[in-house]
């Protein structure tokens, strides 16, 4: 059983083990080049005493800006993670049953001295203990690599202006961490049921792009955000020239807003409200047409409508609860996906 | 050796078999005939395990055809599948990985009386070699019931003897039951001493041939009279 799985999946074993070389090959050289900007824009001092934060925060972010590399690798890598499930479900997940249903070779494979329960259930755990471990490996390298510049979004000064998003947003959080491995576990999943149920290899693997890519989407927004009640901050909306706010204008509405001070969290809305907490859209002050007043009357005009900015964040430290839940949910739901193709399986499949 | 009672399978679009009555006792080499959509993949996936029935109770070698039981049947399924990316010795070590009988000196030695090149993957096959690999596969894990679904409909006239000498060599050499398929008599009326007659999902007649055709009736006549009852 465990040759004959090695026999059909070697060619995806040879080629995860390519990737996983090709990345070591990229991020372990260039591994202390992040560290170095971190040390060099003083970023340490900030992390030890508190002090000096905003300038540091400035000189990383000016540092990043001149170095692309950096910045397109920390990329790369989260793109990297991020389509890992996707590719495991269709070209691991889909062929370990869909292969044999598809060619019709399951009535030789199934009919042998060893049940198809027992079959299945190796495959499932080779196969999925590779995953696990390729998964694992890819965001242990990553998140090592992406450690500095993940410290520094989580350090206070750099009032939501970093150049790179931190790890607790959407896009980074499934990137970094344990998530990907149960995102990698649960794309498994998705690949072994839609080749069961759909017994067509090629069928089965757009099913899994469309599966994942609308899961990935959905979670962060209609299930992660919820995991627990976020904490609510209002601050009053108080312009003054030598701190930073934007104010922008569409026609009759007038969006305004300052920094949210919340290093490391994961900001899931803001809203402006008025004195009275009605959601504020406008109208934007008469002095505050360009032909009309100056900028510094537009702002004291703002000042004086008394608006309220109210953010709600989960704060940095929720970051390894979530990522851990995330984890558990994820890698329960792809086993209970496996455990259903099981009982499936041994129902028996019509020729 | 096979017991069927009232075995019924029904697929999303309907029944496929309804009411089968039906046995084949030990040592026989038992045809299965009748039209193409009667049911007899249906019903031979049924005695191997691929399927289970609906309805009805189907006992195989003293009980329902599953777990252990599994390892004493060799079966060789429509169009003999095999895994095309394998080559003919890959499928031998995959038959010996797989099964705790297995006879591995007995499956070398006839793959080289085939004349089958140990390094080609079956992909690469001709229909009757794939046919007599898929064969030795079943054979070498010694089974006592060897069941086979068409296992001539693709060949050509002298592949398609030269795989039914085979089987009646393989039969006289290991004593095992045989239940074969096939849509053309003639196939059968070689070597067969059972029949079962399926048309439409029901079984039309089955028992020993001697007593089906007792008057010394033909076995073509007879089985087309059966079918055309059956419409």
């Amino acid at each position: 059983m465990i040759w004959l799985t090695w026999r059909q999946y070697r060619a995806q074993a040879w080629t995860a083990l390519a990737a996983l070389a090709a990345a070591c090959a990229v991020y372990l050289p260039s591994g202390h080049r992040p560290a170095d900007l971190y040390a060099a824009a003083g970023l340490p001092a900030c992390a030890d005493t508190a002090t000096g934060c905003a300038q540091a925060q400035a000189a990383f972010a000016a540092s990043l800006r001149a170095d692309s590399t950096v910045t397109a690798l920390f990329h790369l890598g989260t793109a990297l993670l991020l389509i890992l499930p996707a590719l495991l479900g269709m070209f691991a997940g889909v062929p370990l049953v869909a292969r044999e249903l598809e060619s019709g070779s399951f009535r030789l494979t199934w009919t042998q001295g060893v049940t198809r329960t027992r079959w299945l259930t190796v495959r499932l755990a080779l196969v999925g203990a590779s995953t696990l471990l390729l998964s694992g490996l890819l965001s242990l390298l990553v998140t090592r690599w992406a450690a500095p510049l993940d410290r520094a979004a989580a350090l206070p000064g750099g009032d939501g202006e970093s150049a790179l998003p931190g790890r607790f947003g959407p896009p980074v959080f499934a990137a970094h961490g344990l998530a990907p491995v149960g995102w990698a576990l649960f794309g498994l999943a998705v690949g072994v049921a839609a080749g069961l149920l759909l017994r067509r290899q090629v069928a089965a693997m757009a099913v899994v792009l469309a599966v994942l890519a609308a899961v990935q989407i959905a979670v962060p927004l209609l299930v992660r955000a919820h995991v627990a009640a976020p904490v609510r901050a209002d601050r009053a909306v108080a312009l003054a020239p030598d701190r930073p706010g934007v104010i922008r204008i569409e026609g009759r509405r007038l969006y305004v807003s300052v920094p949210v001070s919340a290093p490391g969290a994961w900001v899931v809305s803001v809203r402006t409200l008025t004195a009275d907490g009605r959601p504020f859209t406008g109208p934007a002050p008469d002095v505050c047409r360009p032909d009309v007043g100056s900028l510094a009357q537009c702002r004291e005009a703002i000042d004086a409508l008394h608006l309220t900015q109210r953010a709600e964040y989960q704060p940095a430290d929720r970051y390894w609860p979530f990522q851990w839940a995330e984890t558990a949910a994820l890698a329960l739901l792809s086993a209970a996906v496996a455990a259903a193709c099981t009982v499936r399986l041994r129902r028996g499949v019509p020729a | 050796m096979i017991e069927a009672r009232d075995v019924g399978r029904r697929y999303r679009g309907g029944w496929a078999l309804r009411g089968c009555t039906w046995e084949v006792p030990a040592g026989r080499m038992a045809g299965l005939v009748g039209p193409n959509g009667a049911g007899k993949s249906t019903l031979l996936q049924l005695t191997v395990g691929l399927l289970r029935p609906t309805e009805g109770e189907l006992r195989v070698l003293g009980g329902p055809p599953a777990g252990p039981r599994l390892a004493r049947i060799g079966f060789v399924g429509q169009d003999a599948p095999v895994h095309r990316s394998l080559t003919v010795a890959e499928h031998l070590r995959l038959g010996s990985r797989l099964n705790r009988t297995w006879d591995r000196a007995w499956a070398r030695r006839r793959i080289d009386e085939l004349g089958l090149d140990p390094h080609r993957r079956a992909a690469r096959l001709s229909g009757g070699q794939r046919a007599q690999l898929a064969l030795t596969l079943a054979l070498a894990k010694r089974p006592d019931l060897l069941v086979l679904d068409e296992p001539v409909a693709a060949l050509d006239p002298l592949a398609r003897r030269e795989f039914l000498d085979s089987l009646a060599q393989a039969r006289a050499d290991s004593g095992a039951t045989v239940l074969m398929s096939s849509h053309l008599v003639s196939d059968l009326a070689r070597d067969c001493d059972h029949l079962i007659v399926l048309g439409r999902g029901r079984v039309r007649a089955a028992g020993p041939l001697t007593d089906l055709l007792a008057g010394g009736r033909d076995l073509e006549a007879y089985v087309l009279e059966q079918l055309e009852e059956a419409r």
